[in-house]
């Protein structure tokens, strides 16, 4: 399987409440207030989703031994 | 891992919403703290590979979920459209009335005063069926509404 869809199948195993601002943010462009909006969320919890999930990612990243897409 | 500075910060800064001042301190810690260094550099490969996914990619359910949540606000164009449906349902009920007063009354008041008891009736009841055509306006619209939704 090819890095870019191994990263989107970890990213599929995030908890929605990670996983949705990380797409909304890096995939779709949005800001941190448009993602509160949508998700009803404080900006302070967008901000803390936004970077437990990219922590979050890159653990499942090096523990899947998908080091390559981490360069 | 557990670093020294705040998530929220870190957050900011890869993502480049730090002042210059700002960024210009926290390069000054990461320079200083191979620990957050670290987390920074992966998390910024980490940022970097998914911003490379297309967006196709994200997963249907979560789209629909996310547009569940969005606030319902009324749409300019389809008002637009409503506005204009109503107009034109009244622009053609009017002509239509006019159309009939011309067939059925078009002899005109002054041949009335010649004309006997059974056309001043018509005449009334025909004055009377102008007080429906804001109901009947409104009625076909409601109609068509309740069709094309």
């Amino acid at each position: 399987m090819c890095p870019l869809r191994r990263l989107e199948r970890h990213l599929g195993t995030l908890p929605p409440k990670f996983a949705l601002p990380v797409t909304l943010f890096y995939l779709e462009g949005m800001s941190y207030q448009e993602i509160a909006e949508i998700l009803g969320v404080p900006l302070g919890t967008v901000k803390s989703h936004l970077f437990r999930g990219l922590r979050e990612l890159r653990k499942r990243i090096e523990g899947g031994d998908d080091g390559l897409l981490l360069g | 891992m557990d670093c020294c500075l705040d998530d929220a910060l870190k957050l900011d800064y890869l993502n480049g919403m730090l002042s210059e001042k700002e960024s210009g301190f926290f390069e000054e810690h990461l320079a200083a703290c191979p620990g957050c260094r670290k987390e920074i550099d992966d998390l910024r490969k980490t940022a970097a590979a998914i911003a490379g996914l297309t967006p196709p990619s994200v997963p249907a359910a979560w789209t629909a979920a996310a547009k569940n949540k969005l606030p319902l606000t009324p749409v300019p164009a389809r008002r637009r459209t409503a506005v204009f449906q109503y107009a034109a349902i009244t622009a053609g009920v009017t002509a239509g009335v006019v159309l009939l007063f011309w067939l059925v009354m078009g002899r005109g008041i002054s041949e009335l005063r010649a004309a006997g008891p059974a056309d001043h009736v018509a005449w009334i009841l025909s004055l009377h069926a102008l007080l429906f055509v804001p109901s009947i306006i409104d009625n076909i619209y409601r109609i068509i509404r309740r069709g094309g939704s």
